[in-house]
């Protein structure tokens, strides 16, 4: 048995447990300061996963965006926000016996499907290794293969939500702050 | 090339319309970006009107970005619906214009209009998922931001956070089925797709993530089970966002349903049928039951187009070409009439509070008003000589050409029973005593030009060929 | 003669230098006394592993204890003072003899304080710096490991170390640290986009992402450093490089998240004994950090002084790579301390405005120039 396990598989049992238990502990800790310290854990070790499936620039693009942007993010509107990590959350379920059940119902009904997942004959697809390079390339590249359209589109996005967080955050009714963001 | 012309247009404009502020001096008053927004609009609304793209999906040379006679035509939708709400902000940007206190920074709300119309032409012209979802997301995003325009506005907060939330969550799940189609595809393609649902019609990633897709499109769409949103929004938000929010999100939603269903998905086309039946009947139920114990006017009209997806949903039943222009006539018609309802709204709005008490006596006090407002209701319920029995006549029969004969005879009472709700609204502003105390309503020549358009297109689009004639051809060359 | 010794420093020889000396010995002595692939290849990538955390971890607990040296002898020398001298040479135990009194010092827990945050909060800048230390090019030979996403790896890691900062500020319940806590947080993510937009330039302009092959793109004579390379703007990019690493640093002149005058000590306020001295720690490895970083993507890394006539270079080849590296570096880290020493601190407002209003466009449109110069040719 041992000689059939290679240390990708062991690696990969031993980061989606961490990635389930992270999950579990986000939704489940009453302090959000403690889920966000979960979701670091739970995010890092995703960006593992990635790792072993030999697509490095996700997993930085994983950690540089998920846990340097968006969970730092997270603490500063936590920290901002009065007392909300001291106090402890209510939990947001209150009938449990329905939400389980609920879930249940999905989890045997993704189950189902297992075994034709796991089929040996089922016709599989693997994605190809491709460096850095190849990755810039096909996100610029003009043919049919190319990413380009959504490449820029995703820009353009970018600048949406720039324009509409200054449109928002700027104070507009008293003349004095007019040009002024606070910071 | 110049088949990109309306998209490179609609980019340069929303970059202009946020520049020219800029180069302007500071005036509060300033007219330039509102004449430049719609003035840009309408031409590239008469660009797209113009064109007929060469038969066959024409691929410009970015990528898989695609022209068709279905992106040609639905593009033209969203010009017209980002139009109109344009239009109909104007009085929202002058002093006492609305209500609810006048609305500030009028560059940046046109600009995210216009780029939200960027992201739906986008969606229509996806060749891959990937562009279909960063499609679905720059038409979204903007209307989160746009909701919460008026910042000092207790609902207005209200409405964007509700919309924020709910949304990300039905991006997450949407984003969730597309990973799962593409691990079972390895593509991203939808032609690689196409292949691999004829070869695998039973794949079981492939139906998780067409449930979770469609989980997300629903709540787009404001479909019953993810219909939750869509009441407090549509009351909270402003009523140009609403206008826009409730044509174009909805259009978007039914472009991208349409690209998969009639797309890489159309194998399975008919397994899929039984989810859209359960979900177009609980709509039709839950937006009718849910319509006649409204009292506002713009909760109402949430309900009203809960159904209305119901409707839509029942052309989705049908096969082929026939079915998907039956599906963007309705659209149609549900644009036209459902911007002129909210231009009506507006111009209530502008002095009385938007509920249905202060339609009271409109028939005395604005005549040609209370008849458009009456046509625009009668549409909506589907009665005969209005653009809505056309539409809805051509929806049913697509999905009675498939042999659904039951699903049109729950249609048909679902109409039945909305004709009650449509009606009340005309019994307020026809037989209710007029209230006197009411501030009286006044119509400046804007408003008047553009309910004459509307108005003459909620008549003529039903009765006259050409309009369909005209979507059927576009929709046949792809 | 002359002409074999440039052969052996050609670039093909510089990058086929025997890439893992050490591991490749553990491999093969694994390898040969183990019956079981799988579990030779545990052992050896395990000790492999084990070897490189344990060399890391002295070689930055020695940077750091001489760092923090050096900055007490510059800073002392600005201020015409002598500086430590009592213990050992030149004082220069002196930094050994208080890490000794820190571990043994008592930790504090302020009341109220979140007890398993306020612990764990110390060792994260520690780890991030760490991380980052994995990928630097000591020589060309020397290098934990050399990752295809190098560049990036070193902008996401360097996040990293903001959790700790913020999280120890909160977890003290204090509000002086709260405050630190926020200042350092808002002024490390703005002054990171400039960091990353310095490093993303170089990476345009070679084309490479790994370390090793940025270095490698500046082989050549002093003229290829990336610094001098792209004419005038590359002196520029270094100086907004520079301004932005202090700054991201937390270190005087913005040294605002530990403003004495205004927060007491910022951050770390509350902390005490063995968990200061890791704050204390991951900033002067970051310091080093930051100096290696700036070595290695504008300075020519491990590659030594050379101007192009022969003789001269084969005297700078025969001095190794690690000590040009050194060098190079500790000129960086001396530029850091001059800064701190010498100017004035800005408020709050000024360095945030400094960021998004003047350095922000500025690294966007050295970043616009240095393409257009790439296009046209017109490098060095």
């Amino acid at each position: 048995m041992l000689s059939s396990i290679t240390i990708q598989d062991l690696f990969f049992f031993v980061l989606s447990s961490v990635i389930i238990f992270g999950a579990i502990m986000v939704v489940s800790s009453k302090n959000l300061i403690h889920s966000a310290i979960n979701l670091i854990l739970c995010l890092f070790s995703t960006a593992g996963l990635f790792i072993l499936l030999n697509a490095e620039f996700v997993a930085i693009a994983q950690v540089m965006v998920y846990i340097g942007g968006v969970v730092v993010f997270m603490l500063f509107t936590i920290f901002l926000t009065t007392r909300l990590g001291e106090e402890h959350l209510e939990p947001l379920f209150k009938n449990k016996f329905f939400n389980g059940t609920i879930l249940v119902m999905a989890a045997c009904w993704v189950a189902s499907f297992i075994p034709s997942v796991i089929d040996p004959e089922r016709d599989q697809t693997f994605a190809q290794n491709a460096s850095l390079t190849e990755v810039g390339a096909r996100f610029l590249d003009l043919r049919e293969s190319g990413f380009i359209v959504p490449f820029e589109v995703i820009s353009v996005l970018i600048l949406v939500a720039m324009i509409g967080a200054i449109a928002i955050a700027k104070n507009d009714n008293d003349p004095k702050n007019k040009d002024e963001v606070s910071n | 090339m110049n088949f990109l012309y309306p998209d490179m247009l609609i980019l340069i404009l929303a970059i202009g319309v946020l520049a020219v502020d800029l180069i302007l001096p500071q005036d509060e008053e300033s007219n330039a970006p509102f004449l430049m927004s719609w003035l840009g609009l309408a031409s590239i609304a008469v660009i797209l009107i113009t064109q007929t793209p060469p038969p066959g999906d024409y691929m410009v040379g970015f990528g898989t970005y695609t022209i068709n006679g279905i992106s040609t035509i639905m593009k033209l939708l969203f010009t017209l619906a980002c139009l109109f709400s344009i239009l109909l902000s104007k009085s929202y940007f002058t002093a006492g214009g609305n209500l609810r206190g006048k609305m500030n920074r009028h560059s940046e709300f046109m600009a995210l209009m216009i780029f939200c119309t960027f992201g739906m032409y986008t969606v229509a012209s996806a060749g891959d998922m990937i562009s279909l979802f960063v499609g679905i997301e720059l038409s979204t995003i903007p209307l989160y931001i746009l909701s919460s325009f008026y910042k000092d506005d207790r609902s207005s907060t209200e409405a964007a956070i509700k919309y924020i939330v709910m949304g990300s969550v039905s991006t997450a799940i949407g984003l969730f089925g597309f990973s799962f189609i593409y691990g079972a595809v390895g593509y991203v393609g939808f032609e690689d797709i196409t292949n691999f649902v004829v070869n695998n019609p039973r794949d079981p990633f492939i139906w998780i993530g067409f449930i979770l897709i469609l989980s997300s499109l629903g709540f787009k769409l404001g479909l019953a089970p993810f219909h939750m949103w869509a009441p407090d929004v549509y009351q909270g938000a402003p009523t140009p966002v609403t206008t826009f929010l409730s044509v174009g999100s909805k259009s978007v939603a039914v472009t991208a349903l349409m690209l998969l269903i009639y797309g890489p998905l159309s194998a399975i086309h008919q397994e899929t049928n039984t989810l859209l039946i359960v979900l177009a009947c609980l709509s039709m139920v839950i937006g009718n039951l849910g319509a006649m114990r409204q009292k506002e006017l713009r909760r109402f009209m949430a309900y009203s187009s809960i159904a209305q997806a119901g409707y839509i949903l029942v052309g989705f039943l049908g096969k082929g070409e026939f079915a998907q222009s039956s599906i963007i006539f309705y659209l149609f018609v549900f644009m036209f009439t459902n911007v002129c309802t909210f231009f009506i709204f507006s111009i209530i709005g502008q002095k009385r509070t938007e509920s249905f008490s202060s339609l009271r006596g409109l028939s005395k006090e604005k005549p040609m008003l209370a008849a458009l407002l009456m046509m625009c209701m009668f549409s909506l319920a589907g009665i005969p000589p209005f653009a809505g029995f056309t539409g809805k006549f051509i929806l049913f029969a697509s999905a009675a050409k498939e042999g659904y004969y039951w699903m049109v005879l729950v249609g048909a009472l679902n109409s039945t029973v909305s004709l009650y709700y449509y009606l009340l609204i005309i019994k307020e502003a026809y037989i209710n005593k007029p209230d006197e105390n009411q501030p009286p309503l006044h119509l400046n020549t804007l408003q008047k030009i553009n309910l004459s358009i509307l108005g003459t297109g909620v008549v003529l689009i039903g009765l006259i060929p050409i309009f369909y004639n005209r979507v059927s051809e576009l929709v046949n060359l792809s | 003669m002359a002409k074999e010794e440039l052969a052996k420093n050609s670039l093909e020889a510089l990058k086929n230098a025997d890439q893992h000396p050490v591991g490749d010995v553990i491999r093969k002595y694994f390898s040969e006394n183990f019956e079981n692939e799988f579990i030779a290849h545990v052992f050896s990538s395990s000790s492999n592993i084990l070897l490189s955390i344990l060399v890391m971890t002295a070689f930055a607990g020695g940077t750091a204890s001489f760092l923090i040296w050096l900055e007490r002898k510059v800073c002392a020398r600005m201020q015409v003072r002598l500086g430590p001298t009592r213990v050992g040479p030149f004082g220069l135990l002196q930094s050994i003899a208080d890490g000794i009194k820190l571990v043994f010092k008592e930790m504090l827990r302020p009341k109220g304080a979140d007890p398993f945050i306020f612990y764990l909060a110390p060792f994260l800048p520690a780890t991030a710096s760490f991380l980052v230390l994995a990928v630097i090019p000591f020589d060309k030979n020397i290098q934990v490991v050399d990752i295809d996403v190098g560049a990036l790896y070193v902008i996401a890691v360097s996040g990293f170390g903001i959790f700790g900062i913020l999280l120890g500020g909160w977890a003290s319940n204090s509000k002086y640290s709260l405050l630190g806590a926020m200042r350092a947080g808002a002024q490390m993510i703005s002054y990171e986009i400039s960091v990353g937009l310095g490093l993303l330039l170089i990476v345009m302009l070679s084309g490479e992402t790994s370390l090793r092959e940025i270095v490698f793109s500046q082989y050549g004579t002093v003229n290829n450093w990336w610094i001098f390379k792209l004419p005038i703007f590359g002196i520029i990019a270094f100086i907004l490089f520079l301004i932005s690493s202090t700054a991201e640093l937390n270190r005087g002149p913005f040294d605002l998240p530990e403003a004495e005058s205004e927060l007491s000590a910022g951050f770390h306020t509350e902390y005490s004994g063995i968990t200061f001295s890791m704050f204390f720690l991951a900033e002067f490895i970051n310091m080093f950090i930051a100096g290696a970083i700036g070595t290695t993507f504008f300075l020519g890394g491990f590659l030594p002084f050379t101007i192009g006539i022969e003789g001269f270079d084969n005297i700078m080849f025969m001095i190794p790579g690690w000590a040009w590296f050194f060098a190079k570096t500790y000129f960086i880290i001396f530029l850091f301390m001059w800064f701190r020493w010498s100017f004035p601190r800005p408020r709050i407002d000024q360095l945030m405005n400094l960021e998004w209003k003047f350095m922000l466009p500025a690294n966007l449109l050295n970043i616009i120039i240095a393409g257009a110069f790439l296009t046209l040719g017109w490098l060095l």
